[in-house]
């Protein structure tokens, strides 16, 4: 027996495989135990978490960065906040260079973040209406907001303000930006808008009272309180009855329906500060916004906000004297009759006519010795194109010379103030003369050769009255009569030069017709080509009672040309008779009879004729026609 | 200086002071009419009928300043005259209501002043036919209605000549006789008014009791006596008189300054 070498192997004893997997997996889900547990920590963390700002934005803007001295413009705050709105505090800028003529904020809107966490979001609104008393430029401080131990700002805003002011165009709804004294509400809510924030004594004022309603309006809304106007003096600029129109129109971030509740003109009588007063209304959502959830009451009561008005008082310096009138004027006057019997009246008539407060003109009477001038009548005609109110006011004064003598009348003057330049104009009416003679008008005949009248006046009774005269007169010279005219004998002879001009066209075709027997058939051939030219054309039309008159007509041209005379008259056998008399051939003779009977019996039963039908007959007019014309009648004296 | 060259400088002497004179008598038409009104307002009838008589004589032919004189002469009580000019004012002014009533009046009071003198009176206060009938109607509207009616007629005429289509021969028809007949009515109305069918031009008799003589002479018989007022028509003049035919008396010769013609010369 031999002996191999050794070798030497090493193995592991464990868990088996199994066992293995089964570790894994109750590994894996204590990891996930965990997880879970650590997310479930998180999730009560949240509302502290949540308590915490996170996010803060404050923009500061105006509607415009260049305007004119007094003029408004809207100063708009707005601070967004996520987190801890409610301790959040906005710091407005200085407005120390400007006026604030009103300040409206709008209240908190927070908004509540969803799946189960509590996420608040907050935003407030300001807006402030402001004036620049003075030109320059102006630097509004940063608007700061404090919220979660952070200051947040905002950036600061450089405000021109340069020349005089102007009013802001009213025709068109004012940038939704602007917002006069008002308390915005989402639902709706009343603006006033003013176009002169600082007018002088007497100059229009324009308000419009704007209605800005989420929905659209069932019906008018109730106005519970009208704008007061004190110290004005007014005149709507709207028709008393008239339709609700709205417009859409976006405030911030929300589109409401505009509608024009009121417009008037306002004229201050004095100068300071005045107050347009705020509108009270109730009005009513529409019942399908209710139903879409648009929110709101059925019934919401909203007030507007009064605007205050600084009113100017007129310039003292070239001031001239009497009651100025504001805006613009011109005069006219006018005398019904310069010349006048003593004791005789007049009618002084003087017209204004303008823009502004006209029915404030006052024109006093012309005061003279000698003259009576009574109070006037006054007729006016007021309007308001493109919202500027005026128009024209006549003055008639009577006028009643007591004395004899001139009397000059005028100039009649009116004092106007232009808002516009500011400066003072004088409207004038030139100066009229009034001549009264002799004394008071008599009824009685004077003078030589007149009747005598009796000693107790008997003749008075009956004495004859004339006059009064004529003071006005063109002083023609000549009475230029039309029958005078030396072309009118000539537009006498047109008419019947023109009549024998056609009897002369006339008889000279006649004549030629004579002479060329040819002529005759030539021109019935031509015009009976005519009359089938206007059948073709009823055939397009589809008027048959036209279309067989046409063919008949042409078949009675063709054979009045060939035979010399009318054939109209003849009945159908008398002309059947004529033809043959004529020479004519029997089947040609037969074939027109036909046609023309065929032609008077469709003309009158022209119902249900078809195109084609209409067509064939033209056809067979037209072959006729043709045999016509070659046929050569016997002489009618042989 | 030679007897030629004192006559030159006497001729040019008078020549400047003519023109001098002429230059300051040439008011403007406008400043005699407003000096005519004055005179009439101070109660000066005669001054006022020479300033307006001055414009007719200057050229002016106007109803206005016809009605002015004819109402100076009525307040004069020249009522002949009034009537005359009154008659005027209508003429160059038909319907003219201020003329027609102050005509009515003139002869109101012309017959009254007769009736007072004479115990009774009558006067032509008729209208003649013309006034009558298209008093209202101006004599340029008739003549316009001459000239379109006849051309409307003489056309339809023409076109009756031409035309051959019985519809259209139908209203030419129709168009021609009735344009004829408005045709004529104007004409007509135009020669009355115009005159043409007058004898002569018409006049009215200025004074009363005026000789109607046998011949143009103040010495020649009178064959009848014309009231102030009357109408009269002239058939011719001659040496200061004029030829007149006056309805009722007659035919006579009458001094001009007593015969005033109702419408203005070379019209």
């Amino acid at each position: 027996m031999s002996s191999l070498p050794a070798t030497s192997t090493t193995t592991r004893t464990g868990p088996p495989p199994e066992a293995r997997l089964g570790e894994r997996a109750r590994r894996a889900a204590r990891f996930v135990a965990r997880l879970l547990a650590l997310l479930l920590l998180g999730s009560l963390w949240a509302p502290e978490a949540g308590a915490q700002v996170t996010r803060a934005t404050l923009t500061m803007r105006v509607d415009r960065t260049n305007v004119e001295v007094g003029a408004l413009f809207r100063l708009h705050v707005e601070a967004r906040v996520t987190g801890a709105g409610g301790n959040a505090q906005v710091r407005l800028p200085d407005l120390a260079p400007f006026e604030l003529i009103s300040r409206s904020e709008s209240p908190p809107v927070q908004i509540m973040g969803l799946g189960g966490g509590v996420r608040v979001d907050t935003t407030t609104r300001y807006q402030l209406t402001m004036r620049a008393p003075r030109a320059g430029t102006f630097t509004l401080s940063p608007a700061s907001l404090v919220a979660g131990g952070r200051t947040f700002t905002s950036e600061p805003l450089t405000i021109q303000v340069g020349g005089g002011a102007e009013p802001s165009g009213p025709a068109s709804l004012p940038p939704g930006n602007q917002v006069d004294g008002m308390q915005f509400d989402p639902d709706g809510f009343i603006r006033t808008w003013v176009d002169q924030a600082s007018p002088y004594v007497g100059q229009q004022v324009t308000v419009t009272v704007y209605l800005y309603s989420r929905g659209r309006l069932r019906g008018t809304p109730t106005i519970t309180q009208e704008p007061t106007t004190e110290g004005f003096w007014v005149q709507d600029l709207l028709p008393p009855s008239r339709t609700l129109q709205d417009e859409r129109q976006t405030v911030g971030n929300t589109t409401f329906n505009v509608y024009v509740l009121r417009r008037f003109a306002a004229f201050p009588l004095q100068p300071g500060e005045l107050m347009i007063g705020g509108t009270a209304l109730t009005l009513t959502q529409n019942a399908l916004f209710q139903i879409l959830g648009g929110g709101g009451e059925p019934e919401l009561p909203r007030a507007g906000s009064p605007v205050r008005i600084t009113v100017r008082p007129l310039p003292e310096e070239g001031r001239p004297p009497g009651d100025v009138h504001v805006g613009e004027l011109s005069l006219a006057a006018e005398l019904d009759r310069s010349q006048v019997a003593t004791g005789d009246a007049v009618t002084l008539t003087v017209t204004a006519t303008g823009r502004g407060a006209m029915e404030q003109v006052r024109i006093p009477p012309p005061t003279m010795d000698g003259l009576r001038v009574l109070e006037p009548e006054i007729r006016d005609s007021f309007g308001h194109p493109d919202d500027v109110v005026g128009g024209a006011r006549v003055f008639r004064f009577l006028v009643v010379a007591e004395r004899a003598g001139d009397y000059p009348l005028g100039p009649i003057e009116v004092p106007v103030f232009n808002a516009t330049h500011g400066r003072y104009t004088v409207a004038r009416a030139p100066a009229l003369t009034l001549t009264a003679a002799g004394n008071a008008v008599d009824e009685d005949v004077g003078g030589g050769g007149g009747e005598a009248t009796s000693a107790n006046g008997g003749s008075r009774a009956t004495a004859p009255s004339f006059g009064p005269i004529h003071t006005h007169s063109e002083l023609s010279r000549s009475h230029g009569a039309l029958v005078t005219q030396p072309w009118f004998p000539f537009a006498i002879a047109l008419g019947p030069l023109l009549f024998l001009g056609g009897l002369l066209v006339r008889r000279a075709r006649q004549q030629a017709e004579r002479e060329d027997p040819s002529r005759a058939p030539k021109r019935a051939r031509k015009l009976a080509k005519k009359h089938l030219a206007a059948a073709r054309g009823h055939v397009d039309a589809d008027e048959p009672r036209e279309f067989y008159a046409a063919v008949a007509q042409a078949l009675k041209e063709a054979l009045e040309g060939q035979l010399g005379h009318p054939v109209g008259s003849l009945t159908h056998p008398e002309l059947g008779a004529t033809l043959r008399g004529r020479g004519m051939d029997e089947q040609v003779v037969g074939a027109i009879l036909d046609e023309l009977e065929g032609c008077d019996f469709a003309r009158f039963s022209a119902v249900g004729v078809g195109a084609e039908e209409m067509q064939v007959c033209l056809t067979r007019a037209r072959t006729l026609i043709e045999s016509v014309a070659r046929f050569v009648p016997i002489p009618e004296d042989e | 200086m030679t007897r030629p060259g004192l006559t030159a400088c006497a001729l040019l002497l008078s020549a400047l002071s003519a023109g001098a004179a002429s230059t300051a008598h040439a008011d403007s038409l406008e400043e005699i009419f407003a000096r005519a009104n004055t005179a009439y307002f101070g109660g000066d009838f005669d001054a006022a009928a020479e300033s307006y008589g001055e414009l007719v004589e200057l050229g002016v032919v106007d109803a206005d300043v016809a009605f002015n004189l004819a109402t100076s002469e009525a307040r004069r009580g020249r009522y002949g005259a009034a009537v005359q000019h009154y008659e005027r004012a209508l003429w160059l002014r038909p319907g003219d209501d201020d003329a027609a009533a102050g005509l009515e009046e003139a002869r109101g009071a012309l017959a009254r002043r007769r009736a007072r003198q004479q115990g009774e009176a009558e006067v032509d206060s008729g209208p003649p036919l013309a006034e009558a009938v298209f008093g209202g109607v101006s004599r340029d509207a008739l003549a316009i209605g001459v000239v379109v009616f006849e051309l409307v007629l003489f056309g339809a005429l023409f076109g009756l000549l031409f035309v051959r289509r019985e519809s259209a021969r139908l209203l030419l028809g129709i168009v021609a006789p009735l344009s004829g007949i408005v045709f004529l009515v104007c004409g007509v109305g135009l020669a009355l008014r115009s005159g043409w069918l007058e004898e002569g031009p018409p006049a009215i008799v200025l004074a009363e009791g005026a000789p109607l003589r046998e011949g143009p002479s103040r010495v020649a018989d009178e064959r009848h006596r014309a009231l102030e007022g009357q109408r009269a028509w002239v058939l011719g003049a001659e040496d200061g008189f004029s030829l007149v035919r006056v309805p009722g008396l007659g035919e006579g010769w009458i001094a001009d300054e007593q015969l005033g013609l109702v419408r203005p010369p070379n019209q």
